[in-house]
């Protein structure tokens, strides 16, 4: 037994061969099933996140398909009311918590720590959990749906159409509890992200030299803690509600339907911030590299993301405008409304001076992030008209808000991600992916989207209501609704082109240099793909674009190749917050089967609520301790324990 | 001397679970800021609906004081103790982080107790009106929450008997001991709001 | 420059023909000023939004292959010119534009919520899955009250107030040529007014999902002069028909035992129904299943044999009418004027 020790300086080496195999053997997981189920990689977790969100992505797609079929025509009676009805409540809720969340949490899972500068998220082992969960939550929210009772309530579930009076099937109560599952994932991955953020940079990484990548995402997470309780909250009292007969949302028993209404909302804005935030800053990101200069006002396109998420929380009734509340209140949200136009606008112009003095190379990734720009404008222009009160009272749940929303949630999450794809697949793979198809695959979805959804914007100035499984013949719609559908089979045809791209491209894209784009940021000082262990010694940052340095600044003071070592079991740098200067050597976690054990305890408990199956539920619920115990037990590889085995 | 020591000369740096430094001090930070939101939507909807109602808040009476003040009382002793124990444990002294650690239990297992006497005497159910609903779910969801502040306690301090956990090696003390404060500070909230206030207001 | 045009082509015709439910044209006090208020902001979304289109599209193809290049022909890196004038520029700009569209709808929002006089004309609506219960009554006068379903009269030029709420779950009332929505929900009864300036048929249609037959769930709003409202309304206030003979005379007995539990007819006893539409004076109304069917003999003949087939989930049981059964009923809902 030999004496853990408490304290260690560093040795500073420069990077070599025989250093780099013997990290890469310490990082790689162990093989077999036990690495695959266990591993805390989070380039693997990363990758599993964009897969899995990616196939949610294509579901609920089929489902918008199944809906524009239906509704391509007056009097269509492709899809039965109660089958429409389904298929727009899962393909909402399938987009946005399924899909929009879980890809940005695949990038910045991937990315974070390569951008950081270190060897993996502050906690590998809760990051492993997030996926699993995400994963297994995602599967129970489809249950009911493969059962013939998927949830029909729409994803904001309003009370009380959700209440067992009026649905008795357990197709909401499946809904509930999955959201809830899925909240757990939510959380534990933003309580991760901050973490990260704030202890584990690479030295010298100090707070105006975080690139603007990670800001989108933490500023996104740090909203996603304060915003997901209250809908965890608002389906916990639905369900007991339902269940047990309590009374949250019952008028005739001091309860109120719109009590349901505020909580939701109250998540449901911030919800939308959370879900673009880190998509705008992907395009923040990449626009630069392909302008080849940096971003315009860095700094105020940070403090405009920060702005935006802390304005977030104060708008959620513009989406209750019709609800009657009283008029100073309307008057008050629309104000805070109207005023989240300034940190957008500032983002907007920021992009736009970018591309006007820079010198853009058109690349597809610049192709994506440009015509963001664009979709972003309008999506915003039309969320500004809905933020006008008396307007709103028109414009409310008709197809102009479906048209505005689709802009914000395509505009701003799917074409960054698409083109954020583009970006980091060498990165991710090795490989490039190929910029022929990529240009039919751009203007595919660009203008498939523009002509299935720019009509919807008129649609709704016809007046035609949301949710609606068929219209009239008589009311000017049906032409209209033709174009769209039309549009909607283009703009598929083009993520279609994209995922046999991104096939083709994975079995036999050109191998793929260190940077390939020529961008400034930690992750592409590490080879394409980097190794298990990331950076064979820890970076020292020196500036906001460490690659660029020496051709911005005439020399690099950013070192690369030369570090500290850290090379006893899985170690990297705890840094200060504001300064990132190291205070601390982290030990990080192996493989374990830990995270997925409690994982499924999780979803067995769940299952066991459904099902009023009481003893698995508690069966399960008790089986945690034990699990978690196992998780956090102070093992000495962790620092714990005064001596270990040599 | 290379360009990395021309700049930042290597000093030594603790290793592993050293107290705040740790990511898991700024995790569980985290994690009491996403629990504290879930109380504040509690008693945002337990304010909202008494805002709404037109009939007496509460409806069957001013929930009694008899249990909830001592059991409040009991809580807040535990922050004293809770945080004895952890000075203790960086001043080395291992007897009482125990002692401190042992004391804090029995007081959370107390405030536990208190509270299901208090749900004996209430003179609703948690389907009687959306006032018990509330009732009910804030004060459970706190009890849950003092249990399992109840279970980290004792985790720590079976941890620091198996000799884990040192001046050190402190990690797991402080965040304990984090996590605790904000479970009484909860239970402040908690009964300012459902006991004290309607109290006042009638009084 | 691509988005102005597109817009340009589509909206145009689009709007051109305005349907029956745009509410870029609007006929009423509470409408009116909304619309003006939406035509201008859409003006100003489609100058920003055309604007940042083509700043982005000069910017990407103005200065192509000024400058030097790479070895692998790419722009060098530069630090780029100055961009922050755009910046300095364009956000007191956005926000200048922001502050005078506030301004217009704060104004807006003052005059639309506040009715203009006193209504001396009351009309509570209750929503219910799938049809709008709506009852009228004059202040001061409880005599003069009356019941009726999915289609309001009211004269036109005085504004009438509203009483909305709901009987189950929450839908909304939208009548968009008159104004904008307001939720009825249940618990909570929430106001709004509608006023019509010239006389007409205006469709509504319920905005807020509210299950299964959500689609179908449309009201008319019939706008008259004063004369001939109060003749409808003095209609309305009479029961039916209570001497009815022959083959209607035995349509009332199949109604009795077969549509009274649900259905109101006012005046025939033992018909006291309330959970369907009062259907006094029936044939006085456009359409059948809150504007599912127009009012026809045969639509009327389908739906009271087979309601769930013309509008699936309805409440409506199918009924197993025998023929001559079907035509007495439908002879006596005839007299249903």
């Amino acid at each position: 037994m030999a004496a853990n020790p408490t304290f260690q300086t560093p040795e500073i080496v420069v990077a070599d061969e025989e250093l780099h195999r013997k990290l890469e053997h310490m990082w790689s997981d162990p093989p077999g099933i036990h690495g695959w189920l266990g591993t805390t990689d989070h380039k693997k977790i990363g990758k599993r996140y964009l897969f899995t969100a990616f196939v949610f992505l294509i579901v609920g797609g089929l489902e918008a398909l199944g809906m524009r079929l239906q509704l391509a025509q007056p009097n269509e009676h492709l899809l039965s009311p109660g089958l429409y009805n389904q298929f727009f409540s899962m393909h909402g809720f399938t987009m946005i918590f399924l899909y929009a969340l879980p890809i940005l949490s695949g990038f910045s899972n991937y990315l974070w720590p390569l951008i950081l500068g270190t060897r993996d998220m502050a906690f590998p082992r809760l990051n492993a959990f997030t996926y699993w969960v995400f994963l297994l939550a995602g599967i129970f929210l489809y249950i009911g749906f493969w059962n013939g009772k998927g949830t029909d309530v729409g994803w904001f579930n309003y009370v009380p159409l959700a209440e067992r009076a009026y649905n008795p099937d357990w197709n909401v109560d499946v809904y509930s509890l999955g959201m809830i599952f899925l909240g757990i994932s939510t959380t534990a991955g933003a309580v991760n992200f901050i973490a990260t953020m704030f202890r584990t940079r690479a030295p010298g990484m100090s707070i105006s030299r975080v690139p603007i990548m990670i800001w989108g995402t933490l500023v996104s997470n740090i909203g996603i803690l304060f915003a997901v309780p209250a809908v965890s909250l608002d389906f916990l009292m639905l369900w007991l509600d339902r269940r047990f007969g309590t009374q949250f949302f019952n008028p005739s028993a001091g309860g109120r339907p719109l009590l349901w209404q505020h909580l939701f909302w109250i998540f449901g804005h911030p919800w939308v911030y959370a879900i673009v935030l880190p998509a705008m800053s992907i395009v923040s990101q990449g626009l630069p590299v392909y302008c080849r200069r940096p971003l315009v006002a860095h700094s105020a396109v940070v403090l405009a993301t920060i702005l935006t998420m802390v304005l977030g929380f104060g708008v959620w009734v513009h989406h209750m405008f019709a609800t009657g509340l009283p008029v100073i209140a309307l008057g008050f949200f629309a104000a805070a409304s109207f005023v989240i136009v300034i940190p957008s606008a500032v983002s907007v112009f920021a992009w736009v001076a970018t591309i006007w003095t820079g010198r853009p190379v058109f690349t597809t990734a610049f192709k994506f992030f440009a015509a963001e720009i664009v979709l972003f404008v309008i999506g915003g222009v039309s969320g500004f008209m809905t933020a006008a009160v008396p307007l709103d009272w028109q414009l409310t749940d008709t197809y102009f808000v479906v048209a505005h929303l689709h802009y914000v949630l395509i505009g701003i999450n799917v074409f960054p991600v698409i083109g954020g794809i583009y970006h980091w697949f060498p990165k991710m793979t090795g490989r490039m992916m190929n910029e022929r198809l990529g240009w039919w695959n751009f203007w595919l979805m660009f203008i498939g989207f523009n002509l299935g959804f720019f009509p919807m914007h008129i649609s709704g100035l016809e007046g035609m209501p949301r949710r609606i499984y068929t219209y009239p013949a008589n009311l000017g719609w049906g032409d209209l609704n033709l174009v769209t559908t039309i549009g909607s089979f283009v703009f598929a045809l083009g993520v279609l082109l994209f995922v046999i791209n991104v096939v083709r491209s994975r079995i036999k894209g050109a191998p793929a240099p260190a940077n390939p784009w020529d961008a400034s940021t930690l992750e592409w000082a590490t080879t394409s793909p980097p190794p298990s262990h990331n950076f064979t010694v820890i970076p020292q940052v020196a500036s906001l674009d460490p690659l660029w340095e020496e051709r911005l600044e005439g020399s690099r003071q950013s070192l690369l190749e030369e570090g500290p070592v850290l090379d006893h079991e899985h170690e990297i740098p705890g840094t200060t917050v504001l300064d990132a200067e190291p205070d601390v050597i982290l030990k990080m976690p192996h493989a374990t089967l830990a995270p997925i054990s409690l994982a499924l305890l999780i979803a067995g408990t769940f299952v066991g609520l459904l099902m009023s199956m009481w003893w698995v539920a508690a069966g399960c619920l008790l089986a945690m301790i034990p699990a978690l115990l196992w998780w956090f037990w102070p093992s000495p590889e962790l620092g714990f324990a005064e001596r270990v085995r040599p | 001397m290379t360009a990395y020591e021309e700049r930042t000369l290597p000093r030594a740096l603790p290793i592993g679970p050293a107290g705040w430094r740790t990511p898991g001090w700024w995790g569980v930070l985290a994690l009491i800021g996403t629990e504290a939101a879930v109380f504040a939507y509690l008693l945002f909807s337990y304010f909202y609906l008494q805002s709404q109602t037109t009939e007496a808040w509460p409806p069957s009476g001013l929930p009694p004081l008899r249990w909830s003040a001592p059991s409040t009382v009991a809580m807040l002793v535990s922050t004293a103790t809770v945080w004895w124990a952890d000075r203790g444990m960086r001043l080395g002294s291992l007897a009482r982080l125990h002692s401190g650690l042992i004391v804090t239990v029995l007081l959370g297992i107390c405030y536990i107790i208190l509270q299901c006497f208090d749900w004996r005497g209430e003179p609703f159910l948690a389907n009687s009106g959306a006032y018990g609903s509330l009732f009910y779910a804030i004060t459970a969801f706190h009890v849950l929450h003092a249990a399992a502040g109840v279970l980290i306690l004792l985790a720590a301090l079976g941890w620091s008997a198996m000799g884990y956990i040192t001046p050190r090696r402190n990690s797991v003390v402080t965040v304990v001991a984090m996590y605790w404060y904000f479970v009484v500070v909860a239970w402040i909230a908690v009964f300012i709001s459902l006991y004290l206030l309607p109290w006042i207001s009638t009084h | 420059m691509r988005r102005l045009v597109a817009i340009l082509v589509v909206l145009a015709p689009a709007l051109a023909h305005a349907g029956p439910m745009t509410f870029m044209v609007s006929h009423g006090a509470a409408a009116n000023p909304i619309t003006k208020l939406g035509w201008g902001l859409l003006g100003l979304s489609i100058f920003v939004g055309a604007f940042i289109a083509l700043a982005v599209l000069i910017g990407i193809w103005w200065k192509r292959g000024a400058g030097e290049y790479d070895a692998r022909g790419w722009p060098v890196l530069s630090h780029g010119r100055n961009g922050l004038p755009w910046l300095w520029i364009g956000v007191p700009v956005s926000i200048v534009l922001l502050l005078l569209s506030a301004i217009w709808t704060f104004y807006v929002l003052g005059v639309a919520t506040a009715a203009p006089g006193h209504p001396k004309i009351t009309v509570e609506v209750i929503g219910h899955q799938w049809w709008w219960e709506v009852r009228y009554s004059e202040f001061g006068y409880p005599r003069r009250s009356f019941e009726t379903a999915n289609e309001i009269h009211i004269p036109v030029g005085v504004p009438v107030e509203l009483h909305l709420t709901s009987a189950d779950v929450i839908h909304s009332f939208w009548v968009p040529q008159l104004a904008g929505k307001t939720d009825t929900i249940p618990g909570q009864i929430n106001h709004a007014w509608i006023e019509a300036d010239k006389p007409g048929i205006y469709r509504g249609q319920c905005a807020e999902f509210c299950g299964l037959q959500h689609a179908h769930m449309a009201l008319y709003v019939v706008a008259q002069p004063v004369r001939r409202f109060k003749a409808w309304w003095t209609h309305q206030l009479q029961p039916a028909a209570d001497q009815v003979t022959g083959l209607a005379g035995e349509g009332e007995t199949v109604f009795r035992t077969r549509c009274a539990i649900c259905h109101t007819a006012r005046g025939m006893p033992g018909s006291q129904g309330k959970l369907g539409p009062d259907l006094t004076h029936l044939m006085s109304r456009r359409t059948i299943a809150a504007g599912t069917l127009p009012n026809t003999p045969g639509n009327l003949a389908a739906w009271v044999s087979d309601a769930p087939a013309q509008k699936p989930g309805v409440d409506m049981p199918a009924e197993d009418l025998t023929g001559p059964q079907l035509q007495a009923l439908l002879a006596y809902l005839k007299t249903l004027k």
